[in-house]
């Protein structure tokens, strides 16, 4: 037949015929997609763990660069020179008596402040309290304000230093650093080049201080912290660098940039910081407090046969994992990896530049430099940094992952839920039934005269009612048990007793497992119908946590779509080994949950700074897994 | 009946303790929650200015009707402590009429499924958060639901009177007046599975009479309230013209932030228009049932008018239990339940991400908007396609349905 011929033969075609082919073509493709939803399902997940696995490789990531044409970084000649180093060395031999002698915060604080007013500085103490449910901090920070001669004042920078420095674990002093902030106030106020005031902060404790000192400046003082308001301030903070230099000397400078909740400066900032260090202050740039070239997982490297060992490839790829592990391990819990966490919160771009301690080859003169200039580029911004760089996973100190490279790995594996959350949605309010009778050939003739078609089915399809509202409120109650249970684990009384805490949670959760079985008749509970309806509600919350999570905090849905893998399997209704197996493993996996809260302190972390992690795992992540837990439980209590 | 009882009381006095709670009153600044003409902020500004001899239509900020002007500033004074009350009384009064219009329409006399209805009313999120916001919104869902209920009732002086009040706080309800007025003449009786046609159009010329009639008294009192005629350009107006661009949960506001003023008057044109064009053909494919018609042009007028809340789409999705019949027809109720899912997450997450966090743009928050329209679009067309597929009954197994 020609062409012609068939565009004839389509355009002659009765109504009836073309409605009887449409039908034909619209459900060999619905079965044809139909049946590879359980493929495409396999090959999303497979998708997104891969991708996950992938990440580290250079071939997504980019290199870095500056994207606001303002801020110019290291385009300016510093005037830093050894006469600001030696101002330095004495502040430090200073600071070094006050920690000899065991000086009272209040005496460390008095300290800097006078020093700040001898340069003719106006600088103020800031007293501190928080009275947390489970202990009392205090602390006196003292902070100056240089305000800038060639503007109004409404715009400020800040420079940062802790008392204390804090990697690993371990306390050590940051007298280094609270020596170049003093130094830098000095050297800096003999320029009449600002455009935005420099606000000097020598902050007590470690986080604590930041956050009390914060919290006043911004008019935001939580219920906890009693604290007076500031007398000596400035406009608005646009960006804010903390030092950290505990060591003697140095050899490359590490970026912390974790915020509170997963928040991030803007990569701009952080950008501009690179180009400064690496041309004015020639000094390598690194992620965190390892060196640039350093070589992580030497155990993993170990069981590596000896060509892979050092092949740069592979190099390459674990030192990559290991920054997007560590970046992942602060922005999971939603802690800050240092005091310039608590500032992103309130609009304000900060990193903490971690001064690696080592024998040499750098000192008070490259930070010195470093910091004159990259003031300098901050001191240049004149707007906002564009709102698409908030969006980043460093994977070195040089290159990057952008969003779009990132995002998809975690949106397959929600999208795969989300197929297995509708096709049990289907399953439990259909069901097949094998008939043997087939329809003859006359009745299809007749039919097909009238408009509607007869099917050629061996196979029928019955539909029963999904027990929607029952399902709901089974969903609500774990819910609701959880919400009663984090009020529990938030109050003072019950945080001192932790065994008294947590054996009501158990009871808590456990009751929102038994309240369904006891309340609810036997039959309804093992109907398929119920089962299923529960897994699809249960599997498509899952599903919109997993992809509404990643825009908030990547790191957590990352983390959350791997640990919600086991509820993705089919119900095992008959299988005694399996479904004793899945039941342990969602018992675990939600008390997991709870372990880590504890372990990682997040309660404090939510009381002192409002990070969600706690709430968020209470009442969304592990009322999911008791869910996924009733059905099997129902299972092995009736059959 | 005890049970019942108890029930509604406890619903009540847990709404009034929600609307009371100062945690709470944070919800008054919501851009989802009350548009610049439902906001109770912009009510309490206008009373203020008004009561102090300054004409509150002077400016940009004050929108509401001259009606609500009066209503708030003698009858009923707006306090911290009278507020809750009115917008309850409000709310029991939408969720009164909703069980009425479900009474007439099935005629049956179920309790349970009245407290149901008045319980879904009340506990609604998209209905219950503008009402804790004080959104003005949710007087203008109880007006609507007691223009139809006393349009059930074939109360028609009453129906078109409340319909001119609606009309008068937001400017879309005119377009309800064809099917109110076919639900007066031909009763809200469920007749989806039965259609018949409708031969007496030239009646419905009074009741659009009547109707014009006190939408031009009330016009004339909120001219006498507010000293001349310019309130219209500032509340009328501003559905026309949209001059306030604050980010709602429509569609509008984005793309006239985006556009070159001269294309402007153009587009406002075909937006206005593209939401009044579904009126008469519904009217006329539902012409046996004009409750359902009257259903379906509320639900889009609710996704395309300027200034939308969630209150919108939460009279929609309310609605939806005054048809029973169509449940069985509904086709995609899990896709619009988790677009609402989905949507009700996103609207908030990225208005914080843009606004508050700022690392986000309003890209962000445009493209939540749009999974929200989607997810009111679905619930639409579903329940239209269901309300059509009523009449042709049950497919026999083995059978299929087309369309020729």
């Amino acid at each position: 037949m020609s062409i012609v011929q068939k565009v004839k033969a389509i355009l002659s075609r009765d109504e009836i015929t073309s409605a009887k082919l449409r039908l034909q073509r619209r459900r060999r493709i619905t079965n044809f997609l139909v049946q590879r939803m359980t493929l495409l399902r396999a090959l999303l997940y497979v998708a997104g763990y891969t991708w996950l696995l992938l990440l580290p490789l250079p071939q997504l990531g980019r290199g870095i660069y500056i994207d606001e044409n303002a801020l110019q970084p290291g385009q300016v000649n510093t005037y830093w020179d050894w006469s600001n180093v030696h101002s330095a060395d004495l502040y430090l031999g200073q600071l070094e008596e006050l920690r000899d002698r065991n000086a009272s915060k209040a005496e460390r604080a008095d300290f800097v402040r006078t020093e700040l007013l001898k340069m003719g500085i106006s600088s103020e103490v800031q007293p501190y309290t928080f009275a947390l449910s489970t202990e009392v901090l205090t602390g006196q920070n003292a902070y100056g304000v240089l305000s800038a001669p060639r503007s109004s004042g409404t715009e400020a920078i800040v420079i940062s230093a802790s008392w204390i420095s804090q990697r690993d674990g371990i306390e050590t002093l940051n007298l280094r650093g609270v020596a170049t902030i003093l130094a830098l106030a000095k050297f800096l106020k003999g320029y009449s080049l600002w455009a935005k005031d420099l606000i000097f902060v020598v902050t007590d404790d470690y986080m604590s201080g930041m956050h009390a000192f914060l919290s006043a400046y911004h008019d935001a003082v939580p219920n906890n912290l009693a604290t007076p308001p500031l007398n000596v301030t400035s406009g608005v903070i646009w960006t804010a660098l903390n030092i950290e230099y505990p060591g003697h000397s140095f050899s490359e400078i590490g970026i912390f940039h974790e915020g509170l909740n997963a928040r991030l400066p803007n990569q701009d900032l952080i950008n501009s910081f690179h180009v400064v260090s690496a041309h004015t202050g020639l000094v390598q740039v690194t992620l965190y407090d390892t060196l640039y070239g350093a070589r992580p997982f030497t155990e993993l490297r170990n069981l590596l046969p000896s060509v892979l060992k050092d092949h740069p490839i592979v190099d390459g790829y674990l030192r990559r994992a290991r920054n997007i592990l560590q970046h992942t391990s602060f922005q999971t819990l939603g802690k800050a990896s240092g005091p310039h966490g608590l500032f992103h919160q309130y609009r304000i771009d900060a990193f903490t530049l971690y001064a690696i301690p080592a024998m040499g080859p750098h000192g008070f003169h490259a930070i010195g430099k470093i910091m004159e200039s990259t003031l300098r580029t901050t001191n240049n911004l004149l707007e906002r940094l564009h709102a698409s760089l908030f969006f980043y996973i460093f994977t070195t100190s040089g290159t990057f992952l952008k969003i779009g490279a990132y995002l998809p790995s975690v949106i397959c594996i929600s999208i795969a839920t989300m197929i297995a959350a509708l096709q049990s949605w289907v399953n439990a309010g259909w069901q097949q039934i094998q008939t043997i009778s087939v329809p003859d050939k006359k009745d299809k003739e007749d039919a097909s005269s009238k408009e509607i078609v007869t099917l050629d089915a061996l196979i029928q399809w019955t539909t029963r009612p999904r027990p929607v509202l029952l399902t709901i409120v089974v969903m609500l109650l774990s819910h609701g048990a959880m919400a009663v249970a984090w009020r529990i684990m938030s109050y003072s009384f019950f945080r001192q007793i932790p065994w008294l805490m947590y054996g009501s949670v158990g009871l808590l959760a456990l009751s929102s497992l038994v309240l369904p079985v006891l309340l609810v008749e036997r039959e309804i509970l093992l109907s398929p119908a119920f089962q299923k309806t529960l897994k699809a509600f249960s599997l498509s919350l899952t599903s919109t946590v997993l992809s509404i999570t990643s825009l908030l905090n990547f790191s957590l849905s990352a983390v959350l779509s791997i640990a919600f893998l086991p509820t993705n399997f089919p119900i095992n209704a008959n299988n005694k080994g399996l479904r004793t197996n899945e039941l342990i493993s969602h018992l675990v996996l939600a008390s997991l949950g709870l372990i880590l809260i504890d372990s990682q302190e997040s309660v404090k972390d939510w009381e002192l700074f409002g990070v969600w992690f706690a709430p968020f795992i209470t009442i969304v992540y592990i009322p999911l897994f008791l869910q996924a837990a009733l059905i099997p439980l129902i299972n092995i209590l009736y059959t | 009946m005890f049970l019942r009882r108890l029930g509604l009381g406890t619903l009540i006095a847990a709404r009034l303790l929600l609307a009371y709670h100062p945690a709470l009153l944070h919800l008054q600044d919501d851009a989802q929650l009350s548009s610049p003409l439902t906001s109770y902020k912009r009510l309490l500004e206008g009373i203020f200015l008004f009561q102090n001899g300054v004409d509150p239509y002077t400016g940009g900020t004050f929108r509401h009707s001259p009606l609500l002007l009066a209503l708030f500033s003698t009858a009923f004074p707006l306090s911290s402590t009278t507020a809750p009350i009115i917008w309850l009384a409000f709310d029991l009064l939408g969720a009164v009429s909703l069980a009425k219009i479900y009474h007439s329409r099935t005629q049956a006399r179920d309790r349970n499924r009245n407290f149901v209805l008045v319980a879904f009313y009340l506990l609604n999120p998209y209905q219950l958060l503008p009402s804790l916001a004080r959104s003005t919104a949710s007087i203008e869902n109880a007006l609507s639901l007691l223009a139809s209920a006393f349009a059930c009732s074939g109360k028609s002086s009453y129906a078109l009177l409340a319909l001119a009040f609606l009309t008068h706080l937001s400017m879309p309800a005119v377009l309800l007046t064809l099917p109110i007025s076919l639900l007066i003449l031909r009763g809200p009786h469920s007749s989806l599975a039965t259609p018949t046609a409708f031969h007496s159009w030239s009646k419905l010329i009074p009741l659009i009479a009547e109707y014009s009639i006190y939408v031009g008294i009330l016009s004339i009192t909120a001219s006498s309230i507010a000293g001349g005629v310019h309130w219209s350009y500032k509340t009328w107006g501003a559905f026309l013209t949209l001059p306030d661009l604050t980010p709602n949960p429509g569609l509008w506001w984005y793309f006239f932030t985006e556009m070159f003023d001269h294309f402007r008057p153009f587009f406002l044109a075909t937006f206005s228009i593209h939401m009044a064009i579904y009126v008469v053909p519904l009217s006329l494919k539902f012409q046996h049932d004009p409750l359902f018609a009257a259903y379906i042009i509320l639900g889009i007028v609710g996704l395309l008018k300027p200034y939308p809340t969630l209150a919108d789409a939460g009279l929609f999705l309310t609605l939806l239990g005054v048809f029973p019949e169509i449940y069985q027809y509904l086709r995609t109720p899990i896709v619009t339940a988790l677009l609402h899912l989905h949507s009700s997450l996103l609207l908030p997450l990225f208005h914080k991400l843009w606004l508050s966090q700022g690392t986000g743009n309003a890209n962000f928050f445009y493209a939540s908007t749009l999974v929200f329209a989607l997810a009111n679009g679905f619930a639409i067309l579903d329940a239209l396609q269901a309300g059509l597929r009523v009449g042709l009954g049950t497919r026999p197994d083995g059978w299929e349905l087309v369309q020729i």
